[in-house]
């Protein structure tokens, strides 16, 4: 369960200083490059039924490792039964670069996720959006949206419209929502219970993770 | 005390002392660290250098266009099952591991010449028999192979056999056994940074051997060195995981 010792987290929490996340940017620069090729492991397109699955559950895992971070999520199937999710993302320097730390994600945290499923197993995938909840009622809660910068691909738009004008997590550096194209981020809101419940009346049916 | 105190300290530097290796008359010396120009080594545009200096074979990750697949050659491939990649586990062999970015240590020799990548926290380093030394008749297949060097002019030329076949880049394209490679190393124009390529010749997948890739090596001496470490994955490697970290 959660360490006591990163104390209050989410929007209280500082996450890493921009000057520390350029310094581990430089440092894992040669690392930065894709482990593996996503579209083998997933249905990576949205567009794709199984491309942008939505599952919500505990926490039960986390691995914060290189190349890719994993996490485990128990989640109570349709027939009422617990399947155990395994999730790969980014690096966990990558990860750490959009301002994650050892507190952003821990065991026993509820999560919304959505995941391409892997074409290798039914209960695994890598993750694209994730949700997870403060840890206490009216707790601040964060939400990773994965977004790619100055992108013209029409997929991004709601995305984009909302990266503006929710406040982002505090302690990330700035991004460059509008610059040149460039990888896949995951971009970090901070949200309150009202700022989440009014997210999800206005994109509901263009932000799959609001659905 | 001692009028031979100093003896210590000056032989203990004079172990630090590279000592330079017997090249070749008018072979330059290009012992170094280098970085790769572009994060990306592929082609399909993106290796810079690539890009803007030869013609050479073109050929995609996902895709058998241009490359010169024979019928078990191309089986090989779409049999294959990503899962099964060594790279989950964290192991880079050769080609692959020349090709995947990693920053890079030649060292010239007379008798051995060492060519290593840096990754997961430390050197991998492959031998290169310039005495012209075959495998022997029992020698195994392994990660890097067996190699061995000349030098051609300026180009130091590296026949490579022996290696363990598998996927050659990230989309799982397979090279056998029997492969036989041919990496040439030379000094770009510029005088610091190093130019290489690797052709394969491997008749029972491709019908004819072909360019697998070329690229720029930035001289870097003084870069750090990434101390990441390469933790295999237990969603592939070990399904349904192991959570503790």
């Amino acid at each position: 369960m959660r360490n006591e010792l990163h104390g209050p987290r989410h929007a209280d929490t500082p996450l890493l200083t921009p000057l520390a996340i350029a310094s581990l940017l430089l440092c894992a620069a040669s690392e930065l490059a894709a482990h593996h090729s996503d579209s083998v492991y997933f249905v990576d397109d949205r567009g794709d039924p199984r491309g942008a699955v939505k599952i919500e559950g505990t926490v039960s895992g986390v691995r914060l490792i290189n190349p890719h971070a994993e996490f485990f999520v128990e989640v109570v199937n349709e027939t009422g039964e617990t399947d155990r999710w395994a999730i790969e993302s980014d690096s966990w320097n990558e990860l750490q670069s959009y301002g994650w730390d050892e507190a952003t994600i821990e065991v026993g945290d509820r999560v919304e996720i959505i995941v391409s499923m892997s074409r290798f197993h039914d209960t695994a995938g890598r993750l694209r959006d994730i949700l997870v909840y403060g840890s206490a009622p009216n707790a601040v809660s964060q939400l990773f949206l994965e977004f790619i910068p100055g992108s013209e691909s029409g997929q991004w738009e709601s995305v984009l419209e909302l990266v503006q004008q929710a406040p982002q997590c505090e302690g990330t550096v700035p991004y460059d929502f509008l610059g040149e194209r460039g990888e896949e981020i995951l971009v970090c809101l901070a949200l309150d219970e009202p700022a989440l419940d009014a997210l999800r009346a206005e994109y509901a049916d263009r932000i799959r993770i609001f659905d | 005390m001692s009028p031979f105190r100093w003896l210590p300290a000056c032989l203990g530097g004079l172990l630090l002392v590279p000592v330079a290796a017997q090249l070749p008359p008018g072979v330059s010396e290009f012992s170094g660290i280098y970085r790769p120009a572009g994060l990306a080594v592929q082609p399909c545009g993106y290796n810079e250098w690539l890009r803007r200096s030869f013609e050479t074979d073109r050929f995609c990750l996902g895709s058998d266009e241009g490359f010169p697949f024979i019928e078990d050659g191309l089986a090989a491939w779409r049999d294959y099952s990503p899962i099964e990649d060594p790279v989950l586990r964290c192991i880079e062999s050769f080609p692959r591991s020349a090709m995947r970015g990693r920053p890079l240590r030649v060292v010239l020799g007379e008798n051995v010449t060492e060519i290593a990548y840096w990754f997961n926290r430390q050197w991998h380093t492959r031998e290169v028999h310039m005495n012209g030394s075959p495998a022997t008749a029992d020698a195994g297949h392994t990660d890097f192979g067996y190699s061995t060097g000349h030098w051609s002019g300026d180009t130091l030329v590296v026949e490579t056999t022996h290696t363990r076949g598998g996927p050659m880049f990230n989309d799982h394209k397979q090279s056998s056994p029997e492969a036989r490679y041919t990496e040439r190393f030379w000094i770009a124009p510029d005088g610091r940074n190093l130019l290489m390529d690797i052709a394969i010749d491997d008749p029972l997948y491709y019908s004819r051997p072909f360019l697998l890739n070329r690229q720029e090596w930035i001289a870097a001496p003084d870069r750090p060195l990434s101390q990441t470490e390469c933790t295999p994955s237990s969603i592939w490697v070990e399904p349904g995981g192991d959570d503790e970290e």
